[in-house]
Parts: structure tokens; sequence; C-alpha cells
């Protein structure tokens, strides 16, 4: 749905209204940041992120279509912007495996292969899970990646997925399913390392 | 299709209720299923309960984004950045045309020169006019004829 209030700031923008762009920003900032941090992890960097997606959006705003909605639109350039950045800078790993500590190699690899009690989990427990979930993540495929965010992390409807990812509803399916098998895959080439390591 | 393929369809919620029992029945048994699905669930939980603090740069971003806008560096840059391969595109483009222009201005004029020739050739008549005529004189006069009639 087309927002009005969202229109109108667009077009006082493109008069040259400092203060629309920043309300509009401000409207749609939480949203970036959220979908930033989950696709590129949390991160010193994720600010520069932000930002650099908001001056993306201002350049291309003369070619925004004001009868669709903004939401969609920044969502997309924010998911593009991510891609991009997991493709150039390889390095951008929030996390690594031997970075983890004896413990989280150990006890939470086993821990995340059950069924768990979230309920009786503490919030320190839970950012270890997220931890090894991050380097698990890391290991993807830059598309995978961002497919399987945006369908599993932020729930969003395969259609949905697609426009963000500006492909087709199935090749959106596609990745989310081949991002499930590669990160199955990767959980148990750690898991049969820490076995082999017990076991010596 | 083996039962263990329904692991999409049953995780995105998809499967007939067929398809559902028939997948609850095969988790019970598959082990690697079984791993699959919990280890799926346990890192999206932990994934979606990390604490996200945004913070509010509003400000901050619309005064940088009108400060690039007034300087022509951005300028340029904001012309190149939505379609790179566009602009080159368009550049190659650009080349080839100036480049077949170039060559293909030679190949029409030379063509052209010979065609002319040819067609003058054939008005005058040369050829046959020379063979017909007896002495330098009537040739003289033939050209005079042809000096006037040109004028």
């Amino acid at each position: 749905m087309v927002d009005s209030a969202d229109s109108a700031l667009i077009e006082s923008t493109l008069n040259g209204d400092e203060w629309a762009f920043a309300e509009l920003v401000r409207r749609y900032q939480a949203a970036v940041w959220g979908t930033v941090h989950r696709i590129l992890g949390n991160s010193a960097e994720n600010e520069d992120a932000v930002q650099e997606v908001f001056l993306r959006a201002y350049t291309a705003l003369r070619k925004f279509n004001l009868e669709m909605p903004f939401g969609p639109w920044i969502l997309r350039i924010t998911t593009n912007y991510c891609i991009d950045q997991l493709r150039r800078k390889k390095g951008r790993r929030t996390q690594l495996w031997s970075e983890l500590s004896e413990y989280d190699q150990q006890r939470l690899l086993k821990d995340l292969s059950q069924d768990l009690d979230w309920e009786s989990t503490g919030m320190e427990v839970t950012e270890s899970y997220a931890r090894v979930a991050r380097v698990l993540l890391d290991g993807l495929n830059p598309k995978y990646r961002a497919a399987f965010v945006l369908r599993e992390i932020e729930e969003r409807a395969y259609n949905e997925v697609a426009k963000l990812l500006g492909t087709s509803e199935v090749a959106a399916r596609v990745r989310v399913s081949r991002a499930r098998v590669e990160l199955q895959k990767k959980f148990r080439a750690y898991l049969s390392g820490l076995q082999r390591k017990e076991r010596k | 299709m083996r039962t263990c393929d329904l692991f999409d369809k049953y995780r995105d919620g998809e499967a007939s209720v067929a398809e559902r029992n028939e997948y609850e029945g095969h988790l019970a048994a598959c082990e690697a299923c079984r791993t699959r699905f919990s280890m799926l669930d346990n890192l999206v939980h932990a994934l979606r309960a990390e604490e996200i603090r945004p913070l509010d740069r509003a400000d901050r971003i619309a005064r940088e984004a009108f400060r690039r806008a007034h300087s022509w560096d951005y300028e340029v840059i904001s012309w190149l950045r939505p379609g790179p391969a566009m602009t080159a595109l368009v550049l190659a483009l650009v080349l080839f045309a100036s480049l077949w222009m170039v060559t293909g201005d030679q190949q029409v004029s030379a063509y052209s020169e010979y065609e002319t020739l040819m067609n003058e050739a054939d008005t005058l008549n040369i050829g046959t006019r020379l063979q017909q005529a007896g002495s330098d004189n009537e040739i003289m006069v033939w050209l005079e004829e042809e000096g006037t009639s040109s004028d």
C-alpha cells in the first residue's frame, strides 16, 4: 500500500527539503538496520552500510515510482547492497570458527543438533548459539545467505523474498533450499570434526 | 520422491495433509532429517533472538546526502552507478559507431568514386567515340562539343 506521507516526503526531498529526507530515513532506518544486521552480521561497519543504503536511495529517488510503496523499494536496495558487500569483502566475516571458545565448539554444536528448551535458555547462551549460527551463515554464498535470512529469519513470504532479491519466486525457493542444505553440510562437517577430535 | 525430499515443503508449511503425516512419521525414524530440522530451528531461533539496536542517524544521513548531491564528482558517479554495464554498453556502441563511420566512409567513397568514373565513361562513351573518330581533328571537334555541352 502506498503511504501518502512517504510520497509527500519524497516529493519534498526532490524539491530540496533536507528535513523531509531525514524524516524519510527516520521512518525506515530501523527496518534497514535490521536487514543489514541479519544479512551482514553484527559489525561496526553496519552504521556505514545503513548510511550507504540511504545515500543510494537518495541518488535514485528521482526514478522512484510514487505509486509504489517505499518500504519494499528501500529494502530491495538494502538487500542488493548487502549481497554486494558480501561478494566484495569475502573477508567480512563476523565470526570465525577458530575464534569460538572450546566451550562453544564442543557444547553448543552438540546442543544445536537436538531439540532445545529455549524458555530455560539464558540470554548469554542464546548469544553463543547465535555466534555458531553466524559462523555457519558466513560460509554461505551471498545470494543463498540473503534468501535464507529473508525467508527464515525475517519470515517473509517467497513472493516477497523474490521481489527483494529481484528474482523469480522459483529462484528464491531454490536459493533458500540450497542455503538449508549448505548449512546442514557445514554443521555436519564441524560436528564430525569435533567428534574426531574427541576420539583422539 | 523420497520422503526426505519433502523437507522444504514441510518446513515451509506447504505440504498437504497426507504429505505432512507421511513426513512426520518419517521424522520419527530418520535421524538425519530430525537433526537437520532441529539444527535449523535452533539457528533460526538464536538469530531471531539477537538484539538489534538501530542508531538514529537520520539527520546525519540527510545532511550527507544533500552535501554529496552538490558536489560535481558525485553527480558523475551517480550517473554511472545505476548501470555500469549500461554505461559500458553505450560507450562500446559509440566506439563501434565511430569506427564504422571512419572505415565505412572510406569504403563508400572508394566505391562511389569508381561508380562516378564508370558513369562518366558511359555518358561520354569515350571508348566507342575514340574508335569511331577517323583523325585527331575529329577528336578535337568532339572534345570541343563535349566541352560546350557540359558548360
